[in-house]
């Protein structure tokens, strides 16, 4: 007994650890209706795009039906029409249930050989329950100029309390009308850079209110924003997998959630994963696309959740200080453009940074994290946010706009005022 | 007073070093924000300079207890303090997550919280512990040592990223040798049964060589930490300590207790 007894003891313990998986409640009213629409740009976006949505029952005949010209959601007339590839329950957790969502379904199809800068009207299907109209316009196959928005941290913002995943979410919503406002005045905004914690968990509490609040991001004329993924700290979880299908890239390893977007044939972006090993499989990776694309690109841009620099939180922190010590010194080897981070729930732009000092080359880091999540106050004196750099505490998003000539980054509140702004000219 | 009364001053004054480096440790850690900074911050509607001033505060609260701890006769208060911290430290960070596993803090964190505990139960002066004080304590170290193996196993054997991170930069650090992520997630596959047998050798068998191993394993892998990051890091090399120093006292109590006459016999009136 006296031998075993500590056997005991860690087991029930380890069992303690363990958390609950909760069975799926059974819907409890039939509604087949496609909800919670969203594009998801991955790697060819002139061509390719991942349409997602929602449903809250079971379905069998999921599709989208797309054309280049509208056709009012009058799914016979349009001409193209792809079934979902990816569909499955929505994993429940027993606090969902608790918390009282209903239960999902999740859909994933994906467009292929689209025609660069067009517009993709679509009308979603399930079971026979078709949304409106919507659509979105591709990427260019030519050096036009666009622009791109840029943030994170969605992950809460409203009243107490605030941790739980019950709606209202007052500032994510401001949030979504604000960036809702920039895509009806920038006919040439193409879609938006998330660099993640998009809610507090990846479980459908949270991820179920994220999609409803998403709903606010839409023109008045119908026109979605795509989305370019990335996985944060607090998107742990197969609710993020389930709801964030990449195609191929997460079928190849669906943990991984890093790959490169051709926005143009002139701007690349590569969105890295900081929740998985940074320096083995993903530090092979990024060195051979820095060296691959920086030669052609004229702006090469990099996209990942934990900041190198961070403005709030503990510099030397290893979460941190693995980011900086493994990817900053390629960032510079190849001359990166610029650095989008997110985490730190701050408003950041760094002095050009080289060798863990301002350099007039260096690269340049903006973030960290603004949109809807409580805001906090950057910490005093630190080297690489003091002018010409900057930091402050309130929500914004990053307004990235491209030209032949510069990358101008102007970073917008809550209430729409310009905060900061900054124009990099091209290295080449 | 029996035999199983006695705890050997050696243990004792492991028991206190592993308090309070515990304790020292926790201050570096809340002095940069925890997990308790952000709770407060996002569960609870605190301003961030507030929790940063809580923080600060609990931070000086610490060393307060640390200083009690070393020099000061109430002891079991100052422990009882530290436990009441590394508890609700793991507590927030389970509740807080955001970190890979972070749901099984609180069997990672089971010799933070033995530290101060073991030692409580060492000098507290309560009779009905008095007769068998070195055999709870012995129960205590020996469960929670195997706990945070096993957890910390379990989390190799599953690749943990951080431990990937730190397995390719400890053979770049020792021989500039750069070794793929497949090689460290082997080598991990390695550490983490090696991890589970010695927890379950250690529970079972009850070796002064197995606890020798964990205490030896326990203060290379907290060295990865400032290794691996830099200075900056040592807080959380001095946190993890007791993972040292803790199976090092577990190791001279299975020591006594191999070397220790049988205990007296009741005589009859």
């Amino acid at each position: 007994m006296n031998r075993f007894l500590p056997c005991l003891v860690s087991v029930l313990l380890l069992g303690a650890c363990a958390r609950q998986e909760a069975n799926v409640a059974p819907s409890a009213t039939v509604d087949p209706s496609p909800r919670h629409l969203r594009i998801v740009w991955t790697e060819q976006p002139a061509t390719h795009a991942i349409v997602s949505w929602t449903t809250m029952s079971p379905t069998t005949k999921n599709v989208v039906h797309y054309d280049t010209v509208s056709r009012g959601g009058d799914a016979a007339a349009y001409q193209f029409r792809v079934e979902a590839s990816r569909n499955g329950t929505i994993t429940l957790r027993a606090e969902d249930r608790k918390e009282g969502v209903p239960p999902g379904w999740y859909h994933h199809a994906e467009l292929e050989g689209l025609s660069p800068s067009s517009r993709v009207y679509l009308a979603v299907e399930s079971d026979g329950v078709l949304t409106e109209e919507r659509y979105f316009i591709t990427a260019p196959a030519d050096d036009r100029p666009f622009k791109l928005l840029s943030g994170g941290d969605s992950r809460m913002g409203g009243e107490k309390p605030r941790y739980a995943g019950r709606t209202p979410h007052i500032d994510r919503q401001a949030m979504n009308r604000r960036m809702a406002e920039l895509l009806e005045e920038n006919p040439d905004l193409l879609a938006m850079v998330h660099g993640a914690d998009w809610c507090t968990t990846a479980d459908w509490r949270h991820l179920y209110w994220w999609f409803e609040d998403n709903e606010i991001l839409r023109a008045a004329d119908g026109r979605l924003l795509p989305f370019i993924v990335s996985r944060g700290n607090h998107d742990e979880g197969i609710g993020f997998q389930e709801n964030f299908w990449l195609g191929d890239i997460t079928d190849a390893n669906s943990a991984a959630y890093y790959f490169t977007t051709l926005i143009s044939p002139k701007t690349a972006l590569i969105t890295l994963n900081t929740e998985i090993s940074v320096a083995g499989d993903q530090l092979e990776f990024l060195e051979e696309q820095l060296a691959e694309l920086r030669p052609a690109q004229r702006w090469l841009l990099v996209q990942y959740h934990r900041p190198a620099y961070p403005v709030a939180k503990d510099f030397n922190e290893h979460t941190f200080a693995r980011v900086r010590q493994t990817w900053s010194p390629l960032f510079e080897k190849f001359n990166v453009d610029l650095v989008l981070e997110s985490d730190g729930h701050v408003l950041k732009r760094t002095v050009p940074i080289r060798n863990n000092a301002f350099a007039a080359d260096g690269i340049v880091y903006i973030g960290e994290g603004g949109l809807g999540v409580p805001q906090r106050k950057p910490r005093p004196n630190l080297w690489f946010v003091e002018p010409p750099g900057f930091a402050a505490s309130a929500h914004h998003v990053w307004l990235l706009s491209f030209t032949a000539e510069m990358l101008r980054m102007e970073a917008i509140g809550i209430d729409g005022k310009v905060l900061d702004q900054h124009t990099l000219a091209p290295r080449q | 007073m029996s035999v199983g009364a006695v705890i050997p001053p050696a243990v004792r004054a492991l028991l206190l070093a592993g308090a309070a480096t515990l304790g020292l440790g926790m201050t570096l850690l809340v002095w940069k924000t925890t997990a308790i900074g952000s709770m407060l911050f996002m569960n609870h509607g605190m301003s961030h300079e507030r929790t940063v001033l809580v923080e600060l505060v609990l931070g000086w609260a610490l060393i307060g207890l640390v200083v009690t701890l070393a020099w000061s006769p109430a002891r079991g208060w100052a422990a009882a303090g530290l436990l009441a911290v590394a508890a609700f430290l793991a507590w927030a960070n389970v509740d807080q997550g955001g970190y890979p596993f972070s749901r099984f803090a609180w069997g990672a964190h089971a010799l933070r919280l033995a530290a101060p505990l073991a030692l409580l139960l060492a000098v507290l002066p309560w009779s009905p512990l008095a007769v068998v004080r070195r055999q709870v304590v012995t129960a205590l170290l020996l469960t929670t040592t195997a706990l945070v193996f096993i957890v910390h196993g379990v989390e190799a054997l599953a690749a943990h990223p951080w431990f990937t991170d730190m397995t390719i930069g400890a053979f770049r650090m020792i021989g500039g040798w750069r070794i793929s992520q497949a090689t460290a997630e082997s080598i991990l596959k390695v550490v983490g049964s090696v991890d589970l047998l010695v927890a379950v050798g250690v529970l079972v068998f009850r070796r002064p060589w197995i606890a020798g191993w964990m205490a030896g394993w326990g203060l290379f892998t907290a060295a990865l930490r400032p290794l691996n990051y830099g200075w900056g890091a040592m807080g959380e090399l001095i946190v993890r300590l007791p993972h040292f120093l803790l199976p090092l006292a577990l190791l001279l109590l299975f020591r006594v207790r191999a070397f220790s006459p049988p205990s007296p016999t009741p005589q009859s009136p």
